[in-house]
């Protein structure tokens, strides 16, 4: 059992702790272990960033010191470009602009808030957050190799070999999609193509035809595979 | 009378009857207004037993020309349709058997003095010919595509249409009095009138499939308009109401410090009731996105009139890539439909919205309490509203703006709380 990292980043102190009694309330009811850490202004929690602290869910204050908490988002994902940190946005109102949306929160909170909010969201983190600590195993030859599922993008078979794609390699493995799906779809991979695997973390937008990933790859919805794709987001939504 | 070969054939034709006559009516008044009840098989038997009948009290043409179309008229009860296009349809196929069955009578005729010598069999060949012919003819048009449409026409149209068969029986009737026209010429006139009157019914069929075409999209384009008026009225509404909200803000900001500066605690009273006031003014839905909001809280308000309790959880930017007309008719169809379920309810009347953008699609998810009552007919939900043309319409604009966005609709019912959910592909 892991450790979940969480960060509350929001000027107004008495918000950090209560977030903090939550968070305890929502540990000792599930026997979760997270640590807490909290952040009364931007500059303490760039600073955090900056020395490689990492977190598994981040919640954030829009209107911290004068509206920098977008800032902070747009640093974690175009600057360190990372996407698997989850981003929780709490805010004093319900307007919620573009801007927001293009850094793909996990969910988005208005003051005051409940408790069973709370919990909402840690069940759905960790419904998906085993896609990010659990690993994959693979062997070439010989070797057995591991990869953390995070790291993996998608699978496709080209010329009857099945690549996996991650954030800067590609490794050719043998192993057919069929079974990689049935592995993997706890995990959140979900068969878009015949011969595509795609670990749904990385979609940044799902279109009719095709899903493009955040490294800008676009890849093809196969004809008979669009009806699991609507379901498969369907039921994302359902949980969320 | 006398029980020849040529009345045993006679007979047995009279039989055959009810398989092409069934294949007529399927064609022209339509396989799917068949009234299934087995009691309604029997009808075709009135063909038979009447045409029998009537052969057996002296075979008198007159007699047989009405037992005929009584027959025709009684078998025809088995199809549900209207009076007119009842009439067209017993006219044509009693005209199509009247004609088929003089041209092989003349054929009969002619044949017969060529190839087969003995005079008994001339009338047969002709029964026979004329079952067969017809027959082929049936089946011909049973598979033929006629439209299934039945609506009304005007007046005028309708007595073209009747018109046209009535005279080509005058027509046939005239032409058999006349005895010296050769067989080749009459058999050519009457396929001649029979194709007429075949056309002439393809051409009612198209007009009035054109007719409904035109009524409907009539329809479809006034609601249309209804909706886009209403679409701007909201978010004029919208706009205002936002305004006005901010300035009210603004002035009670400023009231608030002049109060605390000047210690006038009178002021300060009148300031914090306006503050109350203003926060009362309940607003549901404040995204920011000017669609969302006007549909979301005009409806909030017609939810609060029937002491529907409402929740909303809301994760919109303030500019979705869709059309706002499309997005207000399926919102303010599915939640027209979520009030008047809910309002109906004794118990605990609720309804929970939830609009979602995320990764590119829309996701909308509404949930109501409802009597429990659902009608169910072949997998689609039978409304119980009383005027239910103008909600099949409403179901079919949300089907087409669904479709348009390759989007996805999903119902689900427990027996005190219904779910209608929508998903959608944005951009």
């Amino acid at each position: 059992m892991c450790v979940i990292r969480i960060a509350i980043v929001d000027d107004i102190l008495e918000i950090c702790s209560c977030m903090e009694k939550m968070l305890a309330n929502y540990s000792s009811k599930t026997g979760e272990t997270i640590e807490v850490e909290p952040y009364t202004s931007s500059e303490s929690f760039f600073k955090a960033l900056k020395n490689d602290e990492a977190f598994d869910l981040i919640f954030l204050d829009i209107e911290i010191d004068e509206k920098s908490g977008i800032d902070i988002a747009n640093h974690i994902r175009n600057i360190m470009d990372d996407e698997l940190q989850q981003i929780v946005y709490i805010s004093g109102k319900m307007e919620y602009s573009i801007r927001l949306h293009e850094t793909h929160p996990l969910d988005f909170i208005i003051k005051p808030i409940q408790q069973n909010t709370v919990d909402k969201i840690m069940n759905r983190y960790l419904k998906i957050s085993g896609r990010f600590t659990d690993n994959f195993t693979y062997t070439i030859g010989s070797d057995k190799f591991k990869i953390k599922l995070k790291d993996i993008l998608y699978f496709d078979v080209y010329n009857h070999t099945t690549d996996m794609h991650t954030k800067n390699d590609m490794v050719s493995i043998h192993e057919s999609l069929k079974n990689l799906e049935k592995e993997l779809k706890r995990y959140g991979f979900i068969r878009i193509h015949r011969k595509i695997l795609v670990n749904s973390a990385y979609i940044k937008e799902y279109h009719y035809e095709n899903v493009v990933l955040y490294n800008g790859e676009a890849l093809e919805i196969g004809k008979t595979y669009h009806n699991d794709v609507t379901s498969f987001k369907l039921d994302l939504f359902r949980e969320g | 009378m006398s029980f020849s070969l040529y009345t045993i054939f006679q007979i047995i034709s009279d039989f055959f009857g009810i398989f092409y006559i069934s294949r007529f009516m399927n064609a022209f008044m339509h396989y799917d207004n068949k009234r299934n009840n087995d009691l309604y098989k029997l009808l075709y038997m009135a063909y038979p037993v009447l045409t029998v009948f009537s052969l057996l009290i002296g075979n008198i043409p007159i007699i047989n020309i009405m037992v005929n179309i009584i027959a025709l008229l009684i078998i025809s009860f088995r199809y549900k349709c209207s009076f007119e296009k009842r009439i067209i349809s017993v006219g044509l196929i009693f005209l199509m058997m009247l004609i088929i069955e003089t041209v092989c009578a003349l054929m009969g005729d002619t044949l017969n003095t060529s190839l087969i010598s003995e005079s008994p069999y001339k009338k047969i060949t002709s029964i026979v010919l004329y079952n067969l012919t017809i027959y082929m003819v049936s089946v011909i048009f049973e598979n033929v595509k006629i439209s299934k449409k039945d609506i009304k026409l005007p007046v005028f149209i309708w007595i073209c249409f009747i018109s046209i068969p009535m005279l080509s029986i005058a027509s046939v009737i005239i032409t058999i009095q006349m005895n010296t026209l050769k067989t080749i010429h009459i058999s050519a006139l009457f396929i001649i009138l029979l194709s007429i009157n075949v056309m002439s019914f393809f051409i009612y069929d198209s007009i009035i499939e054109t007719y409904e075409e035109k009524i409907s999209n009539i329809a479809l384009k006034e609601e249309k308009e209804h909706y886009r008026k209403q679409c701007i009225y909201m978010q004029e509404t919208e706009k205002e109401l936002s305004a006005f909200r901010h300035d009210i803000a603004n002035q009670i900001s400023l009231l608030k410090q002049m109060s605390i500066r000047d210690n006038g605690n009178k002021i300060d009273e009148s300031v914090s009731y306006l503050e109350k006031k203003l926060s009362s003014v309940v607003i549901f839905s404040n995204t920011q996105n000017l669609v969302v909001d006007s549909i979301l809280n005009i409806k909030y308000a017609e939810m609060k009139k029937y002491d529907i309790s409402a929740e909303l959880q809301c994760r919109v930017p303030c500019k979705l890539n869709i059309e706002p007309m499309d997005l207000m008719v399926i919102m303010g169809n599915i939640l027209d439909n979520a009030i008047r379920a809910a309002k109906n309810v004794e118990s605990e009347k609720f309804i929970h919205i939830k609009i979602v953008f995320e990764n590119g699609m829309l996701y909308i998810n509404i949930e109501n309490s409802y009597s429990g009552k659902l009608l169910v007919d072949d997998g689609r939900f039978i409304t119980t509203k009383s005027d239910s043309s103008s909600h099949g319409l409403g179901l079919q604009n949300i089907k087409r703006i669904v479709r348009k966005y390759h989007g996805t609709t999903k119902f689900n019912y427990t027996s005190e709380v219904f779910t209608s959910e929508i998903i959608l592909y944005l951009r």
